[in-house]
């Protein structure tokens, strides 16, 4: 059993920077949490409490500590916290009533009964609630951060992420996305392991969280999650150095889930005596006490934690709802097509106010791929127009994060029909975020779809379909260059999400396409990699140097590829193409031949 | 014959399919030794081994990505979603390579995706989604929802068995709420793209599926007995291909036709059938076709404000008396 244990950082008897009064307050929220979750039990056993219910029981540690070491009052830093990081919220300032009628569905909770458990906000008290899509607020935050980044402000922002969320897509592409803008945000990623039932073994092949955050080149440490003042040291640690620019810190806490994934789970894949080893030998709040060894304190401590709980949970009782607004386009003057037009809203825009901002693939350095922010860079600057990496989902989160700070985003699919790769954000995480958690969150996305271009079907999509359904999302689509400009000006004004959908068969129809003629890359560098650094070249070169073959072979083979491929090329070059109503069915009526033999054996 | 329930005859028709054909394999999060977290696969790790129940990490993408690909190989994975509300999060997977590859590629990919689905039941917005709209604008995907405990069971043997890519939906409502005798030695296939007639009416039709069958029903029985309306009650059970005929023999039938689904309104699949009605039926109508559906809202979570946002027997009832009366 011991063997779970955790690898850790020394925890030193008194923690720099601690006074006492601090080590008897995150004594209080530690003994706040778990009396708060005891009073739920017992409310969830009396049917009070509406679905399921999950319990942090001996992880109560890490998440006070590590929120601990947060900025609290005006203008805090903001934490993302999980299912299981009641404590952290406690820590930023909800309130316990607050959580008790989330938990009960009550009309004067803070989502009005709309959403659930710990699933609720405030920003002035520096927390972002969770959706149930794991991963998801990875990237939500680093747009937090990224806002706090491009307005200069000193705070940071904390996201935690569980085992299992480690395994989603929007986790290393937010993460990737967070480490190279090198927005201040700190990562707490809980090895406390069971993902539901299931074991670190299952979930991924590193031993160690940190491992993953080492991809990134994001700078990683591993603490003993159930020591209350490592964690808190090493959280501490890293959110100055968020603080002070050096980009995103990650903390692996060791911990334990010592309950199961939510009250109605019996744990029977947890091995009995690991569990009492953990109660009896390593929870959080023993061992804190311990530390402290005042425990006359921690007695009274203990009776106010208490009474704090019970108060609240004799007064819930009920509420209702909230509103948006839009804005009309301003005239055009000038005869431009319908990119010129879209490229002039967004310049406008941009120069009217400092808020909003541009990001996505190639838009900064290259002008995005249609060329329709080019030159922004050159006038906004790199901090208002990001090149990302490849990762719809991490730009639509950011967006959404940043929108949530006061910021417009303006996110660039670099072909609509990737937007696919951010359904999940959009759909879930942006769409409900107004509704769900009184959140405002002004982005627009947009980007070139649809056909009549020889696309083909990935770069040819109309994606409004998949997102008419979506309530809380709104879509335009303009026809003219005079709704071009005037629909993306109202986009970017407007309180809600919008997809802003332009044509790209509409973009110059009286004009020529220009091609990517890589003005982006320094000459010599391509003449380096041509002259100097050819693969074909250097092999060749290898082989005659050491008279391995002979020259004349090699320039054998060369006339033989060259004919090959010349005949092949007269082959198919006159070849009709498929005739249209073949795009109705037919070409592949029939599953192709399987291989059926070599799994028999299974 | 014995009662079984939604969950029971489902999970029968899996274990029989694994018995069947050792291509079928199950794939998705706790689907081993916890057994599901529904218990839909409980004691299949056991029976068939660790290999062919495969516990993955948490990646939706990832799940059915592999499935795809096992899938061109000759193999039937069968994925789960622990809640359908993370098909989202394989929305580019499955519209984008799965549903594309027979017409793009010539690749076979027989996967069903299955997952618990629908409200009712106090989940909140992320624990209670209806995907179906999300999946049914995509050519090359089909779409089964059964609402009863035998076509749980035959339209998962029916979809394991299909060439092409299935996505299951079961209402995690009916789980356990509907019980039915089935026959122990019979093989249940529900055939894919055939409605059924849920209950036999002249007067209006109801077109509906899932866990509003049985809210219909109910509706149908209260106007029966309050009204002396005869209401005829077809269960759709295939989304996609949709059963055209069904639908207008229906209305040709009754000539009114009230469509209900639980989820929202704007963009929902009762628009399309409304279309298609009107293409393929319109003289036949003798009143306007409405709608019984969600509030275009997330699912909200608390008791009242879920019980007003989904589509009850009484919003039925009351919509099937204004057409009755038009």
């Amino acid at each position: 059993m011991p063997s779970r244990a955790a690898s850790s950082t020394q925890s030193p008897p008194i923690p720099a920077g601690l006074t006492r009064a601090q080590l008897l307050e995150i004594y209080r929220y530690l003994r706040l949490t778990r009396t708060l979750e005891e009073r739920l039990t017992a409310l969830y056993r009396q049917s009070k409490v509406i679905g399921g219910l999950f319990r942090s029981l001996g992880q109560e540690g890490e998440s006070v500590g590590s929120a601990y070491a947060l900025a609290r009052g005006p203008d805090p830093d903001i934490l993302s916290p999980l299912i299981r990081n009641l404590g952290s919220m406690l820590v930023m300032g909800a309130e316990p009533i607050a959580i008790l009628r989330q938990y009960m569905a009550k009309a004067e909770g803070p989502t009005r009964g709309r959403e659930l458990n710990v699933h609720f906000n405030d920003l002035e008290k520096g927390y972002l609630g969770q959706i149930s899509h794991l991963g998801d607020m990875v990237p939500v935050m680093a747009g937090i951060a990224l806002s706090f980044k491009l307005r200069g402000e000193p705070r940071v922002g904390l996201v935690y992420v569980g085992d299992g969320a480690t395994s989603t897509g929007t986790f290393h592409e937010g993460l990737n996305f967070a480490a190279v803008q090198k927005v201040p945000l700190v990562v707490i990623a809980e090895y406390n392991r069971w993902a539901y039932s299931t074991p670190p073994e299952k979930q991924f092949a590193v031993k160690d969280l940190v491992e993953k955050a080492k991809g990134y080149g994001i700078p990683a440490v591993t603490v003993d999650g159930n020591d209350v003042l490592a964690v808190y040291e090493a959280t501490k640690l890293a959110v100055e150095r968020a603080r002070r620019g050096h980009g995103v810190q990650f903390v692996e806490v060791k911990t334990y889930r010592r309950k199961g994934h939510a009250e109605h789970d019996d744990q029977h894949y947890v091995p009995k005596d690991e569990l009492d080893w953990w109660a009896k030998e390593n929870d959080p709040v023993d061992r804190y006490v311990k530390q402290l060894g005042d425990r006359s304190g921690d007695r009274c401590l203990h009776r106010r934690a208490a009474a704090a709980g019970g108060i609240c949970a004799g007064r819930c009782v009920r509420r209702p709802a909230g509103g948006t607004a839009t804005l009309v386009p301003e005239p055009l003057m000038a005869d431009v097509t319908y990119l010129e037009a879209l490229r002039q809203g967004l310049w406008e825009e941009m120069e009217r106010d400092p808020s909003v901002f541009i990001l996505g693939e190639d838009v900064g350095a290259y002008g995005g791929a249609f060329k329709v922010t080019e030159g922004f860079a050159k006038k906004f600057g790199e901090a208002r127009v990001i090149d990302t990496p490849i990762s719809e989902a991490a730009i639509v989160g950011a967006a959404a994060g940043a929108a949530h700070m006061g910021m417009r985003p303006v996110a660039e699919m670099q072909f609509i029909d990737f937007i696919s790769c951010a359904y999940d954000m959009l759909t879930n995480y942006v769409a409900t975020a107004r509704y769900r958690a009184g959140l405002a969150t002004p982005i627009v996305v947009r980007g070139p779809c649809g056909g009549y271009v020889r696309g083909g079907p990935f770069h040819s999509q109309n994606p409004e379909a998949a997102f008419f359904h979506t309530p809380g999302l709104k879509i335009v689509y303009p026809a003219t260059a005079r709704d071009a400009k005037g629909l993306i000006k109202a986009s970017i004004r407007d309180e809600d999400p919008v997809i802003y959908l332009e044509h790209k068969w509409l973009y110059r129809r009286i004009k020529h396409a220009e091609h990517d003629d890589q003005h982006y890359v320094p000459k010599d560098e391509l003449d380096w990699w041509a002259k100097e650094n050819d693969p074909v070249d250097r092999y060749v070169k290898q082989l005659v140097q050491h008279e391995w073959v002979e020259e004349r072979e090699l320039k054998a083979i060369d006339d033989r590829v060259k004919v090959e491929i010349d005949q092949a090329t007269d082959a198919c070059i006159d070849e009709p193409l498929p005739p249209g109503e073949s795009a109705l069915g037919g070409v592949y009526a029939d599953p192709p031949a399987v291989p059926r033999h070599w799994y028999r054996s299974l | 014959m014995a009662d079984v329930t939604y969950l029971e005859a489902l999970r029968q028709g899996l274990w029989e399919e694994m018995e069947r054909d050792p291509s079928v394999f199950i794939l998705g999060e706790d689907v081993g030794a916890y057994g599901g977290a529904f218990k839909v696969t409980e004691g299949f790790a056991k029976k068939f081994g660790e290999a062919r129940v495969i516990d993955t990490p948490i990646s939706e993408a990832a799940i059915v990505g592999a499935a795809a690909g096992a899938a061109h190989m000759g193999m039937r994975p069968v994925a789960e979603m622990q809640f359908i509300d993370f098909i989202s999060c394989a929305y580019d997977m499955l519209t984008n390579y799965v549903a594309t590859a027979r017409y793009r590629a010539g690749l076979a990919t027989p996967i069903v995706v299955r997952g618990p689905c629908g409200g009712y039941v106090r989940g909140g917005p992320f624990h209670s989604q209806n995907p179906e709209a999300a999946f049914f604008h995509t050519p090359g995907l089909k779409i089964v929802y059964p609402a009863t405990a035998r076509d749980a069971k035959g339209l998962i043997k029916a979809s394991i068995r299909d060439e092409d890519p299935v996505i299951y939906l079961e209402h995690k409502w009916l789980y356990r709420r509907i019980k039915e005798a089935l026959p122990e030695k019979e093989e249940i296939l529900t055939p894919i793209g055939e409605a059924r007639l849920a209950r036999e009416g002249k007067d209006l039709s109801i077109v509906t599926y899932g866990a509003t069958v049985w809210k219909s029903l109910e509706a149908a029985e209260q106007l029966a007995k309050d009204d002396g309306l005869s209401v005829e009650v077809l269960d759709l059970r295939t989304l996609l291909p949709m059963d055209d005929a069904a639908i207008m023999r229906t209305v040709q039938k009754t000539n009114k036709v009230l469509i209900v689904h639980e989820d929202t309104r704007t963009g929902g699949l009762a628009g399309e059938i409304a279309a298609r009605i009107n293409e393929q039926a319109f003289a036949w109508l003798d009143g306007p076709i409405m709608r019984v559906t969600a509030h275009d809202v997330p699912l909200p979570y608390a008791p009242t404000l879920e019980d007003f946002v989904l589509p009850q027997t009484d919003d039925i009832v009351k919509a099937a008396r204004w057409l009755a009366a038009y």
